[in-house]
C-alpha cells in the first residue's frame, strides 16, 4: 500500500488529471444538475408563474446575514458555528497560497492569497466546527434522530481535505507525499459528490430559496425568515 | 442520552384508517405511490428531499413537537423521515403498518401551517411533503373517518355536511324572519343576479351556528351592502377535501363556487372568518383547476370587515373594555399576511389588546388546523397536546378574550381553553362587530 | 318572439318609485322576455306577499314568493308558501297538491312542462306539471327537463346511510332518476346531467371511485375510466362529447375516444356549433393561460384571469367568450377582445346573421348596451340583457332609468346614436 502510494506516477495522477477530472465533475455535474431541477420545475407548472426577484433576494438576504432570521435568532450557536464553517469551507481553499501556486503552475494565473497563519487558523476552524457539527449530531436527539450514514459521511468527506492538508503542510503523521497525495485525492472526491449528494445544497439553496422566497413574499405577503 | 429513539404513540382506533386498510390489496399501495411520487410530484419533492441537511433547526418551531415534551418523531423533519423518505428508501414497497403510520403522522400530527418552513434555511416546504402523504392514503381511501365523511359529501353535495337543497334554502328564510325581528326590511337575498357581492357560508353557519349567519346577515344589511347568497349547491364554502389532498374532489368545490359567482355575475365572493377555505380557494382549488390567481375576487372575512371599518360602513358604537388577544389564523396570515388587517380591525373594536408572543406571520398554528380537528372525537387528544403551547402564549397574555377569526382556531381553543382550564371566551370577529357596531335607529326593527 | 311588439319605439310601463312610497318594501321585481311586464313581490301592511303585475295586484296573498318567472305567453309562474305550505302558483291559480319544501322550478323551452324538486313527508322527488314522480328517495337534487319537455331528471339518493357511515357511502349513494325512475348503478358523484336533442337519451358524468371518473349514458357505464372527467354533452343523438383529463392532460374524447391532439392545462364548457361540426371548449393553454379552442386550435390570444362560456353565431362561423384581464372584463370574438373594458359585462348575443354581437354591461355602476364592442349612448340604472328581433335589424330594450320601467325598441344605428 505504502509502495503504491509512493509511486511517482500516482502521484502525478492526482496532481494533474485527477484534479482536472473532479472540476470537471463538479462544474458539469452542477449544471446538469440545475438544468434537472430547472426543467422539472417547468413540469410542475406553478413554480415559475410565481417567481418573483425581489422576493428572492429578500429571502436570500435574510438568510445569507447571520441572525437576520427568526430560525437563527433561537439558534445562536448553531448559526454561528455554520456560518464561520461555512464561509472558512468556502474561502480558505479558494485564497490558500499553496493552492494558488499550483493554479499558477498549470495555467499561470495567480490571485491575492491568505497570510500562512490566517490560512491556518480558518483551517483548524473548519475541522473545530465539523467537530461541534459532528458531537450535535451525535447527542442531540431530534438531529441524531434525523441523521443517516449518509449525513455523517457529508460531513467527513466535507473535513478530509482541511485535515489532510493541515497534516500535509505541516508534515504530520505520515510522510509529506503521502499525506499530501491523500489530500489530493480526498478533495477530488469531494468535487465529484457535491452535485450528487446532499453537498448539492450548495446550488439547490438558491433555488429553493427563490421559489419558497416568491411564494411567501409575492404569494403569501408574509416571511420567509 | 444515546438510546434508540422510535416511534411511540397511544393506540387509537379509525375505522377510516384501519378497517379501510384490510380492504386494500398491496397493489392498490404501490400504484397510489407511484402516481403520487413519480406522476403527479416531481421538482419539489426531489429537490427537498435530497437538500435536507438534518440541521433540526425546524424542530423547535413546530407546536406538536413542544406539545410532547421534545419526542423527536414530532419534529418537522422526522415527520418527512418517517413517511416520505421511509416510502423512497423502501422504493415504494410499503406495509400496511407503514401506511397506518404515515397516515397518523400526515393527518394528525401536521396542521400544515408552515411555521416550519420559516425556520428551515433553505425553505423547504414540509407542508407540502406531507401534503402528498396525505395525497397517498387518500387514493386508496385511507383517510381519517370524520373527514372522509366530509369529504364524501362535498363530492356530490358540495356542502360538507349532507345537507339537501331544500334544507339550505329553508334555513336562509328562517333566519331572515328571525333578522327582521332586528332590522327593519332586514333581507337575505338567495340566488339574486347581478349583486355585487356573494356571500358564502361555512356548512355549520347553515346548521348549527346560525348565529353567525344572522350576525353577517345584519352587517350586510346595516352597511347596505348589495348582497346574495346561492339558490343552488355551492353556498357552502368549506373544501374538507383539502385535509384529504382529495383534489378532484377540491376542483369540484373550487369550480363551483366560482362558476356560481360568475353565473349570477357578481363583483366578487366574500367568505367569513374561515381559514382552510380561503386557502383551498386562492391557492390549493385554483391552482389544480389551472388558473393563477381566482378568476374574481374572493375575500376572506377579516379584509370584509377591515374595508367596511375603514370606509365607514359600519361605525363602532362602543368598544370592549375587557383585555383580548389575537389568534392568528396561519391560512390567512402566515399564508395571506392578514396579520396587519385584522390588528387594525380590533384596535377599532376593543380598548386593550395583549398580543401573544410570537405573533403575526410567526404565530403558532391553534393545532386544530389542517383537518386535525375535522379527524374528529379519535384524534382530539392529539390536538390538545400539540396545542399546548398554543394554551401557554393564551394564559400569557391574560385575556378575557380570544379573537379568532377562523372556525377551526376559534373551535380548537374553544377546546384548548377547556382543557388547559385558561378561563377565556373565543369569539369571532363578527360576534363582536355585530356587539358593538352602530345600528341606525331607522332600521330598527 | 316573433309577434313581439318590434314597433313601438318606447313604451313607460311602471314607475317603481310610487310602489316604494306606497309600500313598505319591495322584495324582488321581474321582467318578463319580451318586455311588456314587470312583477313586483311586494309586501303589504299584514307582512305578507303579493304580485303586482304592471301594477295590477293579485288577489292572494302569501308568506313568500319564490322562483318567479314569466312564461312565454306572459303568465306567471312561481312557487309560494301559504299557510306554510309550499305550492306552485300560476297566475295565481294554485296546485292542489302542497309540499313541505318546493324548490328550483324550472319551464322547458316550450313551457308545456313546468317542474320543480319537491319535499314530501321527508321523502324527495320532483313535481311535473302538478304530478308528483311516483318514486321519491332520500334526496333530489338539481332538475332537468329534456328539450322536448317530456321528461325530467334529478340526482337523487337512493339509499340513506347514517353520517359518518363512510363504507356504505363510498359503494355510492347517489344515482340519476328519470322521471322518477332511477339507473340501477349508484355512484359516490353524478354530476352534468345532459338530455340528448330528441330527449331519448340522457348521460352524466359518475365518480366510480377515490380515482376513477367516467360517462353513463342512460345508466351504462362507458368501458374508459378517466382521471377526471366534467360535463358530459350529446353533439347529436349518437355522439357525446366530454372534456376529460388523462396523464398527458385534458382533451375532449367523443364516445370515449379522443378527438382531438391536443392536451391542456384544463379544458371546460365546451359547446357544439349550431351546424353541429365544430366543439368549442374554454381550455388552458398553460396555467393561468386561459382562452378558447375550436375543434382542438386555441385562440392565439390568451387570458390571464377567466374566460367564460363559448357561444357559437347562429352560422356557426364565430365565437365569441366573455373574458377578464387585469380585473376587467370584455368580449373577444375569434380571438380578438373589444378594445372597451366594462366592470362588468354580460353574455354576448349574436344577430340571427351573425353579423353584429350584443351585450349588456357595466362601467362604474350603471348600465350600458354594448353593439360590437361599443358603448351605447344611452346608460341605465339597471337594464335586462338585450335582444335582436328576429330579423336582426332591432334591439328590444328592458330598462329602468329614475325608477320607471320602460321597454324600448332601437335599431341599430340609434343604439350607439
Amino acid at each position: 500500500m505504502e509502495q503504491f502510494l509512493k509511486d511517482p506516477s500516482i502521484y502525478t495522477l492526482a496532481r494533474g488529471p485527477l484534479v482536472w477530472i473532479a472540476f470537471l465533475v463538479f462544474f458539469v455535474g452542477i449544471f446538469y444538475r440545475i438544468w434537472e431541477v430547472v426543467k422539472l420545475a417547468k413540469k410542475e407548472r406553478i413554480i415559475y408563474p410565481y417567481l418573483s426577484l425581489k422576493y428572492t433576494l429578500r429571502s436570500i438576504t435574510h438568510w445569507l446575514i447571520p441572525y437576520a432570521s427568526i430560525s437563527m435568532r433561537r439558534h445562536p450557536w448553531f448559526t454561528i458555528i455554520t456560518f464561520v464553517f461555512h464561509i472558512c469551507l468556502i474561502f480558505t481553499p479558494i485564497f490558500l497560497l499553496a493552492h494558488i501556486e499550483l493554479w499558477y503552475e498549470s495555467w499561470k494565473i495567480r490571485w491575492w492569497s491568505l497570510p500562512q497563519s490566517i490560512a491556518d487558523v480558518m483551517t483548524l476552524t473548519v475541522i473545530l466546527c465539523a467537530i461541534l457539527l459532528l458531537i450535535r449530531r451525535v447527542i442531540q436527539p431530534d438531529v441524531r434522530f434525523l441523521s443517516t450514514k449518509g449525513d455523517y459521511f457529508a460531513l467527513i468527506i466535507t473535513v478530509l481535505p482541511f485535515i489532510t492538508g493541515f497534516l500535509a503542510h505541516y508534515e504530520l503523521l505520515l510522510d509529506y507525499k503521502i499525506m499530501l497525495l491523500i489530500h489530493f485525492i480526498s478533495g477530488e472526491i469531494m468535487l465529484i459528490l457535491i452535485p450528487f449528494t446532499r453537498l448539492s445544497h450548495m446550488f439547490l439553496f438558491w433555488l429553493i430559496r427563490a421559489h419558497t422566497g416568491s411564494e411567501f413574499g409575492a404569494v403569501r405577503r408574509s416571511r420567509d425568515y | 442520552m444515546f438510546g434508540k429513539i422510535s416511534f411511540n404513540r397511544k393506540q387509537v382506533t379509525d375505522i377510516g384508517i384501519d378497517k379501510t386498510l384490510e380492504t386494500i390489496s398491496q397493489e392498490d399501495i404501490k400504484k397510489a405511490i407511484e402516481r403520487v411520487l413519480k406522476k403527479e410530484a416531481s421538482a419539489r419533492l426531489k429537490v427537498f428531499v435530497e437538500t435536507c441537511m438534518r440541521c433540526g433547526m425546524c424542530t423547535n418551531s413546530c407546536h406538536h413537537y413542544l406539545g410532547h415534551e421534545g419526542d423527536p418523531t414530532y419534529a418537522p423533519a422526522a415527520k418527512v423521515k418517517q413517511t416520505i423518505w421511509d416510502i423512497l428508501s423502501k422504493k415504494g414497497n410499503v406495509s400496511k403498518e407503514d401506511i397506518k403510520k404515515y397516515a397518523r403522522i400526515a393527518f394528525t400530527e401536521c396542521n400544515l401551517c408552515r411555521r416550519c418552513v420559516q425556520f428551515c434555511p433553505f425553505g423547504i416546504d414540509i407542508a407540502y411533503l406531507i401534503s402528498l402523504v396525505r395525497r397517498i392514503c387518500c387514493l386508496i381511501g385511507v383517510v381519517p373517518q370524520y373527514i372522509y365523511d366530509q369529504v364524501l359529501s362535498h363530492m356530490q353535495t358540495t356542502n360538507m355536511l349532507w345537507f339537501r337543497q331544500d334544507e339550505w334554502l329553508d334555513t336562509i328564510q328562517w333566519l331572515e324572519d328571525e333578522l327582521r325581528t332586528e332590522i327593519k326590511n332586514g333581507k337575505i337575498p338567495v340566488g339574486k343576479k347581478d349583486a355585487e357581492v356573494l356571500y358564502l357560508a361555512h356548512g355549520l353557519e347553515a346548521k348549527y351556528m346560525t348565529g353567525l349567519l344572522i350576525n353577517m346577515a345584519k352587517i350586510m344589511n346595516v352597511a347596505k351592502i348589495d348582497w346574495t347568497v346561492p339558490d343552488t349547491d355551492g353556498w357552502d364554502y368549506t373544501v374538507k377535501a383539502l385535509y384529504a389532498q382529495d383534489l378532484e374532489t377540491i376542483g369540484k368545490v373550487i369550480r363551483t363556487h366560482y362558476e356560481t359567482a360568475l353565473r349570477l355575475n357578481v363583483k366578487r365572493i366574500v367568505i367569513g372568518e374561515c381559514g382552510h377555505a380561503f386557502r383551498t380557494a386562492i391557492y390549493e382549488g385554483v391552482r389544480y383547476l389551472g388558473w393563477k390567481e381566482p378568476p374574481i375576487p374572493y375575500i376572506h372575512g377579516v379584509q370584509f370587515f377591515y374595508e367596511l371599518i375603514r370606509d365607514g360602513k359600519i361605525k363602532i358604537a362602543k368598544k370592549i373594555k375587557e383585555p383580548v388577544t389575537i389568534q392568528d389564523p396561519c391560512n390567512i396570515v402566515r399564508y395571506r399576511g392578514m396579520g396587519k388587517m385584522l390588528r387594525y380591525i380590533v384596535r377599532e373594536l376593543c380598548e386593550n389588546i395583549v398580543e401573544m408572543t410570537p405573533k403575526d406571520d410567526h404565530n403558532y398554528c391553534c393545532s386544530a388546523g389542517g383537518g386535525m380537528i375535522d379527524a374528529g372525537p379519535p384524534w382530539k387528544s392529539a390536538r390538545i397536546e400539540g396545542g399546548k403551547v398554543k394554551a401557554e402564549q393564551i394564559r400569557d397574555t391574560g385575556a378575557k378574550i380570544v379573537i379568532a377569526p377562523c372556525h377551526t382556531c376559534h373551535k380548537g381553543i374553544e377546546d384548548l381553553n377547556d382543557y388547559y382550564k385558561l378561563g377565556v371566551h373565543v369569539k369571532f370577529l363578527l360576534d363582536i362587530i355585530v356587539e358593538v357596531m352602530e345600528i341606525p335607529e331607522e332600521m330598527r326593527a | 318572439m316573433l309577434n313581439w311588439d318590434w314597433e313601438t319605439k318606447e313604451k313607460f310601463i311602471l314607475d317603481i318609485n310610487e310602489y316604494k312610497e306606497k309600500f313598505s318594501f319591495i322584495h324582488d321585481f321581474v321582467v318578463s322576455s319580451d318586455g311588456e311586464k314587470l312583477a313586483l313581490v311586494i309586501e303589504t301592511e299584514d307582512k305578507k306577499l303579493t304580485l303586482f303585475i304592471n301594477g295590477e295586484r293579485w288577489n292572494s296573498s302569501y308568506e313568500r314568493i319564490c322562483y318567479l318567472n314569466f312564461l312565454p305567453n306572459n303568465s306567471v309562474a312561481c312557487l309560494v308558501l301559504q299557510n306554510y305550505e309550499w305550492t306552485m302558483a300560476v297566475d295565481e291559480k294554485l296546485l292542489e297538491e302542497t309540499f313541505d319544501y318546493a324548490w328550483n322550478l324550472q319551464i322547458s323551452k316550450d313551457a308545456s312542462t313546468i317542474a320543480f324538486n319537491i319535499k314530501k313527508d321527508n321523502s324527495y322527488g320532483v313535481c311535473v306539471n302538478g304530478r308528483v314522480w311516483e318514486n321519491l328517495f332520500f334526496d333530489a337534487r338539481d332538475l332537468f327537463i329534456s328539450p322536448d319537455g317530456r321528461k325530467t331528471a334529478s340526482y337523487v339518493r337512493t339509499k340513506n346511510p347514517p353520517v359518518l357511515d363512510i363504507f356504505s357511502f363510498k359503494e355510492g349513494v347517489w344515482s340519476l332518476a328519470v322521471d322518477g325512475i332511477p339507473w340501477d348503478k349508484n355512484f359516490i358523484s353524478i354530476y352534468g346531467c345532459n338530455f340528448s336533442p330528441s330527449s331519448e337519451k340522457v348521460s352524466a358524468t359518475v365518480r366510480l371511485d377515490q380515482q376513477e371518473f367516467s360517462v353513463a349514458v342512460d345508466g351504462k357505464i362507458w368501458d374508459e375510466t378517466f382521471l377526471y372527467a366534467w360535463e358530459p354533452l350529446f353533439i347529436d343523438e349518437n355522439n357525446i362529447c366530454v372534456p376529460v383529463k388523462t396523464e398527458e392532460g385534458f382533451t375532449v374524447v367523443v364516445n370515449g375516444k379522443k378527438i382531438w391532439n391536443k392536451y391542456f392545462v384544463q379544458l371546460w364548457h365546451q359547446r357544439v356549433s349550431p351546424d353541429k361540426k365544430k366543439i368549442a371548449a374554454v381550455v388552458a393553454t398553460d396555467f393561468g393561460k386561459w382562452t378558447v379552442a375550436v375543434d382542438g386550435i386555441p385562440w392565439k390570444r390568451t387570458f390571464s384571469q377567466a374566460v367564460l362560456s363559448p357561444h357559437f353565431s347562429p352560422d356557426s362561423k364565430k365565437v365569441a367568450s366573455v373574458v377578464r384581464e387585469n380585473n376587467k372584463w370584455t368580449v373577444a370574438v375569434d380571438g380578438i377582445p373589444w378594445e372597451q373594458e366594462f366592470d362588468r359585462v354580460w353574455p354576448p348575443n349574436f344577430s340571427p346573421d351573425g353579423s353584429h354581437i350584443l351585450a349588456k354591461a357595466e362601467i362604474e355602476g350603471v348600465y350600458f348596451i354594448v353593439l360590437d364592442g361599443k358603448v351605447g349612448k344611452e346608460s341605465y340604472d339597471l337594464l335586462w340583457e338585450p335582444q335582436f328581433s328576429p330579423d336582426g335589424e332591432k334591439i328590444l330594450v328592458r330598462c329602468i332609468k329614475n325608477g320607471r320601467y320602460y321597454r324600448k325598441i332601437l335599431t341599430i344605428g340609434e343604439v350607439l346614436g
